[in-house]
């Protein structure tokens, strides 16, 4: 466990000066500012005052300048903006010892590769939770701003409840992602990879099976396909989602422990 | 007691043959020269050692085990591999404090202690991508020595460094080889950088050890001989054989290789002046130790 703790730490002061960190949390805030934005234009003028595709989404779901929009809103963006960031956050944390060429110092320590990558996951959580509740903040802050009606306990809870479950499918399914980062010795092939798996979910989600590819669960489960489609999510689709999980971080401890680093 | 030991290891990647079949040791508190071209397999070797990568046969121990990472030994190894990184938004001491937090070192005793010893105090808040080549090596060599490591293992060490920096970080490796008892191993491709300070050296070709010698064998490896021109080599040539000194003529110059020969030049410009065939031209070649190499990995 010590050895643990100081591998955690250790992740804590690498990180400790990294730009990457606010560019992250600059681009996650985006969904709370354009969720406000989108609060402002029902307020003033209904769906009437959109266009396009906020339009069309809004007229699907009922929207109104609510709490319980608002807060719906916030989760669908952690569903779909979460499989980005959160897969940017993975494929920096762990690609970074081979784009910044420091994988070798870590290769033969009294700390096991392990507790190494433990750490890695470990922050990896820890940044990821700390980007959603920075959010779910700044989503907060945004709607006492903006009046909005209809508060409620209840409402809070439930919606509270969809967007840590989320976050933690999120959190979940990048495993994969730190498993191309060892093995690309970078983070260029577990970002293209995050692109390719993101395009994958929407054109998966929009043909109806999205409830058996797990990068598509997260988004259906926030309810950005609408409550038919989230309804439609099983046992089988959360299994699926947590295998693929725990393959991922299986794969990427083996991979670290042996294969050659040349 | 046999710090290093490798028995018949090989390596292969893909086609390439990386290590061929080398047996080699390394005694404690000495300090063993790895020494080869680019590309050769020095890296190779040291990843091998360092078990970063899987021997396809043989054996590589080190203090005659063979241990995983994890395990507390590898706090008595200290290594640099090729270019030293660092973390480049992290300053100089929190790159270290990275390390001392892994190695488990207690940061306040030994950080001051390795900036002091590498010269690196007056950088220590400034960050790894501000550095300069040579001090960004420093660090590298103050990650690989803030624990005090039984063994070191450095691969190209003074790449970077300037001359002044050579020189220190020379005097810094025998030091911890003659007083703490410290063994090195150290890969290079500059051979008269390495005799400077090692006690043996190995030079590896193709990836297999052609051969190995104690430093102080060096110079009696080295190709010396005597050089002479005259109006006329071949008279030249057999007034020195009578006199017992046998010539050759290469390039329409004499050569002597006898160590008389090459130790009393005087002597041979005085027979021949005295026979009417006096030197154009004398002067005593001694191979350096660069062509030495280049004639040993040709061999």
């Amino acid at each position: 466990m010590k050895h643990q703790l100081r591998a955690i730490s250790a992740e804590f002061l690498k990180n400790r000066h990294s730009t990457i960190k606010w560019v992250s949390f600059a681009a996650f805030a985006l969904a709370p500012v354009f969720g406000a934005v989108f609060m402002i234009l029902i307020k003033d003028g209904g769906t009437k005052g959109l266009s396009g595709a906020f339009k069309s989404k809004a007229v699907m779901f009922s929207f109104e300048a609510n709490w319980n929009s608002f807060l719906g809103v916030l989760s669908q963006a952690v569903g779909i903006g979460g499989i980005l960031i959160f897969g940017f956050v993975a494929s920096w944390l762990f690609g970074r010892e081979y784009s910044e060429g420091t994988a070798k110092d870590l290769l033969a320590l009294p700390i096991s590769r392990t507790k190494i990558l433990n750490a890695k996951f470990i922050y990896y959580t820890f940044w990821c939770f700390a980007l959603v509740i920075s959010n779910l903040l700044l989503g907060l802050l945004f709607g006492l701003l903006l009046q909005l009606d209809g508060w409620s306990h209840q409402i809070f809870l439930h919606h509270l409840e969809i967007y840590f479950i989320t976050t933690l499918l999120i959190v979940l399914l990048n495993t994969p992602v730190a498993f191309f980062a060892l093995w690309g010795k970078g983070y260029l092939t577990p970002l293209g990879i995050v692109a390719v798996l993101l395009v994958l979910a929407q054109i998966i989600g929009a043909m109806g099976i999205g409830n058996y590819f797990p990068w598509s669960v997260p988004g259906i489960y926030s309810g950005s396909g609408g409550e038919d489609l989230r309804m439609q999510l099983n046992n089988m689709s959360f299994l699926l989602l947590i295998i693929t999980g725990i393959v991922g971080y299986l794969a990427t401890i083996f991979w670290w422990k042996y294969s050659d680093q040349k | 007691m046999n710090i290093i030991q490798t028995t018949n290891l090989s390596k292969r990647y893909g086609d390439i043959l990386a290590i061929d079949n080398v047996s080699m040791n390394v005694k404690q508190g000495e300090i063993y020269g790895f020494l080869g071209l680019n590309g050769a397999g020095k890296t190779t070797m040291i990843r091998l050692l360092l078990g970063l990568t899987k021997p396809d046969s043989g054996l590589c121990e080190l203090f005659q085990n063979h241990k995983g990472p994890g395990n507390t030994y590898w706090n008595d190894v200290g290594y640099l591999i090729e270019t030293p990184y660092a973390y480049p938004n992290l300053s100089v001491r929190e790159n270290l404090q990275v390390i001392c937090k892994l190695r488990g070192l207690v940061e306040k005793s030994v950080i001051p202690e390795i900036l002091e010893r590498l010269k690196l105090q007056p950088y220590k808040n400034r960050k790894e991508k501000n550095l300069s080549l040579g001090n960004k090596q420093r660090l590298g060599l103050a990650k690989a020595l803030i624990h005090k490591p039984k063994l070191l293992i450095l691969d190209e060490p003074i790449n970077g460094l300037d001359p002044a920096g050579i020189v220190e970080v020379r005097e810094l490796l025998k030091e911890l080889a003659e007083k703490h008892n410290t063994t090195i191993f150290l890969s290079s491709h500059i051979l008269s950088e390495i005799a400077k300070i090692t006690s043996r050296i190995g030079i590896i070709h193709n990836g297999a050890l052609i051969k190995e010698i104690k430093s102080s064998e060096l110079d009696s490896q080295i190709i010396k001989k005597l050089c002479i021109s005259t109006h006329d080599n071949e008279t030249a040539q057999k007034i020195l054989l009578e006199k017992g000194f046998e010539a050759s003529i290469h390039h329409e110059m004499l050569e002597l290789i006898s160590h008389d020969a090459i130790n009393k030049p005087e002597e041979i410009a005085t027979i021949l002046v005295q026979h009417q065939t006096p030197p154009t031209q004398l002067f005593v070649f001694k191979e350096d130790l660069e062509h030495y190499f280049l004639r040993i990995i040709r061999e």
